[in-house]
């Protein structure tokens, strides 16, 4: 046998009340009688038992910790017969509401949670001649705009408690359906059905997805669209150091190769369409104003008209 | 079947006091005779039980039967859900297959 103290998860200077607090935990999950689900509780019971006889008790711990007395100083349990060996294989009238009262049971049966029916129909008891084929369960998992481009790695929980451990390839569209092979809920014959996870991308609020291609807008000012400029762009991989030429217009689209969206398992990807737009100047006073009209008195230039620049 | 004296000698914490307490609430329910209570192996099985829900696990008194009522629906809703499985057992592979669906699309959907 273990030692006590770890067989109950508890330090060696653990106080007696914290000993005491352990056990009733441990004894709460392993009770055969309170777990009648749960075929493989009686041995643990039994071991934190052993284990509580030993340190459960001031005068016996203070023995076991001075050596006096060894892990198996705790009594011989007697071949035990838990309760509910009897309760549930026969009825019985004087501890079972079976038969007890015929009335007001109309409703038996209608919350029973599928994971005693599981229980059941896994294949040990009377039922186990019940076959059961793989189920495949489907999922829905929402990613960031980044996260589908670049791919990640997710530990996700599912709302069912189950825990996965997801690759998402770098490029997944919304909508996709990733299979995780032999995660969903076995057969009788304890073969795994697949997971299915779907993926919805959630919008950026600076980048928009066309195809392989990824969008955005770079507002600059009039003097940087007249003069040029040096300029920060933002791509799915960074800030990258973009030059704006001379003299660029409103809608006018840089491609920034190669920052797109994969294509392809080898890691050619799309490109970025960065499309500029011109930002009137802000706090214009009269000396701007003033020289604006002087210089479209010299440079006479009307946008409505068709065909204008 | 044993005597009162025989039962409490299997336990070590067991007093006499509290096991009539458990009798008069109807926690245990012995037979008897002209010469007093007679318990068998489910009896004794249900002390064993109460003795480390009461002594061991620290439940007080008056929480006693009310666990122990719990625990026998538990058993009873386990035993009507043995019945029915026996029952969908028997029936065509289709159906079996179609129950099972049922069951599993159920449980997703809670989602």
């Amino acid at each position: 046998m273990a030692n006590p103290y770890e067989t109950l998860g508890v330090a060696p200077n653990a106080s007696q009340d914290d000993i005491r607090k352990a056990y009733r935990k441990a004894a709460k999950e392993t009770h055969p009688d309170l777990n009648p689900g749960k075929p493989e509780a009686e041995k643990r019971f039994k071991e934190i038992n052993a284990a509580y006889d030993i340190i459960g008790e001031a005068e016996r711990r203070k023995r076991y910790d001075s050596g006096e007395i060894d892990e198996t100083g705790a009594e011989r349990q007697p071949e035990r017969h838990f309760y509910r060996e009897y309760a549930e294989a026969h009825p019985n009238a004087r501890y079972s509401r079976r038969g007890a009262s015929a009335g007001g049971r109309s409703n038996s049966g209608a919350d029973f949670d599928y994971d005693v029916f599981a229980d059941f129909f896994r294949g040990h008891g009377e039922g186990g001649n019940f076959r059961i084929p793989p189920q495949d369960v489907r999922y829905a998992l929402e990613i960031d705009f980044l996260d589908a481009v670049n791919g990640t790695h997710k530990v996700v929980a599912m709302p069912d408690g189950k825990t996965f451990d997801i690759m998402i390839p770098a490029g997944i569209n919304d909508g996709q359906v990733l299979r995780l092979k032999g995660q969903g809920l076995l057969g009788s014959d304890g073969k795994p059905g697949d997971a299915y996870v779907e993926i919805s991308v959630l919008p950026h609020s600076g980048f928009k997805r066309d195809g392989h291609d990824i969008l955005s807008t770079l507002p600059i000012s009039l003097g940087e669209a007249l003069n040029g400029a040096n300029v920060h762009v933002e791509t799915a991989d960074g800030p990258v150091d973009v030059k704006v030429p001379k003299g660029a217009k409103e809608g006018t689209k840089l491609r920034l190769r190669g920052k797109g969206v994969s294509r392809d398992k080898a890691g050619g990807r799309g490109d970025q369409l960065v499309e500029i737009h011109i930002v009137p100047p802000e706090g214009a006073d009269e000396a701007l104003a003033h020289f604006m009209a002087e210089w479209e008195k010299a440079h006479p230039q009307n946008p409505r008209r068709k065909g204008a620049a | 079947m044993i005597r009162e004296t025989e039962l409490i000698a299997h336990f070590t914490y067991l007093e006499r006091q509290v096991l009539l307490t458990w009798i008069e609430e109807g926690v245990i329910a012995p037979h008897r005779d002209e010469d007093g209570y007679l318990f068998d192996q489910v009896d004794e099985s249900r002390v064993a039980l109460a003795c480390d829900l009461h002594y061991r696990m620290g439940l007080d008194h008056a929480s006693l039967p009310v666990i122990l009522s719990l625990i026998d629906q538990l058993h009873d809703a386990r035993h009507h859900l043995r019945a029915l499985t026996r029952a969908v057992a028997e029936q065509p592979e289709a159906i079996q297959q179609e129950i099972t669906r049922r069951m599993i699309a159920g449980r997703t959907s809670r989602n």
